[in-house]
């Protein structure tokens, strides 16, 4: 439990040292102001806006752009869970820096589980508070609240840990780039899947 | 106790390759033993088993009577590969603290300054990997390798990047090392080093022991050189015990003596004719 801690510590520590929560807070509050500026847009031309038949026009409109900030946060933790663990292993190894640590009287598995749990202790406080932020500036500008408010949360953070996992596990076979374009194409292939299954459900 | 590093009938195969054939090898306590082989003999590959970093294909590594690569035995060594990378971004403190984490040593800040003390890079504690120069990382690596107060020593080309300097601060650490009762496997191409060290020396070829024993065990007698007001003289044919008869012979004919050298092949030679002047 000792080594899963200080590599899981070890993993987060890296990601604080190379600047990478400064660039993701920097694109994270940008990509929060413009939906901010959007939303209240919006809001502000209701009028304007013609929603189907049997829906009011806040709803919708609260609806349609939570739903985008929703796609928006899926993407951007997506992003971050991908480049945390793209070159886990044998990105490091290429890099040598995996020998020094995998001859420590530590198990394979204990590394991997680590750095999943470094990654994801990143990766879910981040869709998490990106969500409820998406959220609050949606109630704030548009007086609206989702039906469900925690849960669809926990599964776009469970959508981005089955990403990170993905990751870990490819970079076992790939390196770092091949990896990265194989589990970006996964993630579109999914995405796409999702949103055609999404229209066939709906013309039924 | 059981020998540090213990190896016999070690087979190592990489598809049609065969990089170890049937290596025997001991390294026991306290010793000092020097691996030696051109490129592609198998060094790194004996290494890796016995760290646990590669699985032989047959045959036995145990390190301090435990399977090599067992968490017991990864518990009782240390180990610098011969191409390592720490973060750049930790100094050197936060990663002796790592690995002392992940060793499971107690040794505290108390064993962190004295291992960089030991290696000359006290005053870098707080300086970050990629803040230091070639030579520092490597001394870090020494460091980080004797973290936990491991009972063997795996040194793969340690001193490739040092300058002549840093060279003689490991060679003084190694020695620092032997009186603490640390064994050690020093795999190297500086054969000077391996001379200059250690207490015995392999030489691996085309994944076989081809040579080993005591560096002078290894060594051939090439005669006595003697300096005289006539110059340089050299008995290819005489050995030691002949020299205080060659210096009278000399005196009675009239010439002054001022020295006199018994001649044995170096290690270089040895190893030269060892590998039959294979490079890879």
């Amino acid at each position: 439990m000792t080594a899963v801690l200080t590599i899981a510590g070890y993993g987060l520590r890296e990601a604080l040292r190379r600047k990478v929560f400064v660039v993701v807070c920097v694109l994270s509050v940008a990509f929060l102001v413009l939906y901010w500026l959007g939303t209240r847009y919006a809001f502000h031309h209701i009028a304007g806006v013609v929603p189907p038949a049997g829906v009011d026009a806040q709803t919708f409109a609260g609806a349609f752009l939570f739903g985008m900030a929703m796609f928006g946060t899926l993407f951007l933790g997506v992003v971050l869970a991908i480049f945390l663990t793209l070159g886990t292993v044998r990105g490091d190894a290429e890099r040598n820096l995996l020998q020094p640590l995998v001859v420590r009287p530590i198990g394979r598995a204990t590394l991997l589980v680590a750095r999943f749990l470094g990654a994801a202790a990143v990766c879910v406080p981040y869709v998490l508070i990106l969500y409820f932020a998406g959220m609050l500036l949606t109630r704030l500008e548009g007086s609206w609240w989702p039906d469900r408010i925690v849960t669809p949360g926990l599964e776009l953070a469970a959508g981005v840990l089955v990403v990170a996992a993905l990751s870990l596990l490819g970079s076992v076979f790939l390196s770092s780039i091949a990896n990265g374009i194989a589990v970006f194409m996964v993630f579109g292939a999914g995405l796409v899947a999702g949103l055609l299954g999404n229209i066939g459900h709906v013309l039924n | 106790m059981p020998a540090a590093l213990a190896v016999s009938g070690l087979v190592k195969r990489y598809g049609a390759v065969d990089a170890l054939v049937g290596v025997d090898l001991e390294v026991r306590e306290s010793e000092l033993v020097g691996l030696l082989g051109p490129n592609g003999a198998g060094k790194s590959t004996l290494v890796k088993i016995a760290c646990g970093l590669v699985r032989p294909t047959s045959g036995r590594a145990e390190v301090c009577g435990a399977r090599a690569g067992s968490r017991e035995a990864r518990a009782a060594m240390g180990y610098l590969a011969e191409l390592f990378r720490f973060p750049g971004w930790m100094t050197a403190d936060e990663l002796l603290e790592l690995h002392q984490r992940l060793a499971g040593s107690r040794g505290g800040e108390r064993e962190r300054v004295e291992l960089l003390e030991l290696v000359g890079l006290e005053e870098a504690r707080r300086r970050s990997v990629e803040a230091m120069s070639k030579g520092m990382q490597q001394r870090l690596g020494i460091a980080q390798a004797l973290v936990g107060s491991p009972r063997l020593l795996l040194l793969d080309e340690p001193t490739s990047a040092l300058d002549p300097v840093g060279r003689r601060t490991v060679r003084t650490l190694l020695e620092e090392l032997q009186r603490r009762g640390v064994s050690v496997l020093l795999n190297s191409h500086l054969l000077s080093e391996i001379e200059l060290v250690c207490d015995r020396v392999v030489i691996l070829l085309g994944g076989k022991v081809v040579s080993a024993g005591t560096p002078a065990e290894l060594s051939r007698p090439r005669g006595v050189e003697i300096a005289t007001s006539e110059g340089k003289r050299t008995y290819l044919e005489a050995g030691r015990e002949d020299v205080p008869k060659l210096i009278a012979g000399l005196v009675r004919n009239g010439q002054d003596v001022y020295g006199a050298r018994v001649l044995t092949s170096t290690l270089e030679e040895v190893y030269v004719e060892a590998v039959g002047g294979e490079t890879s």
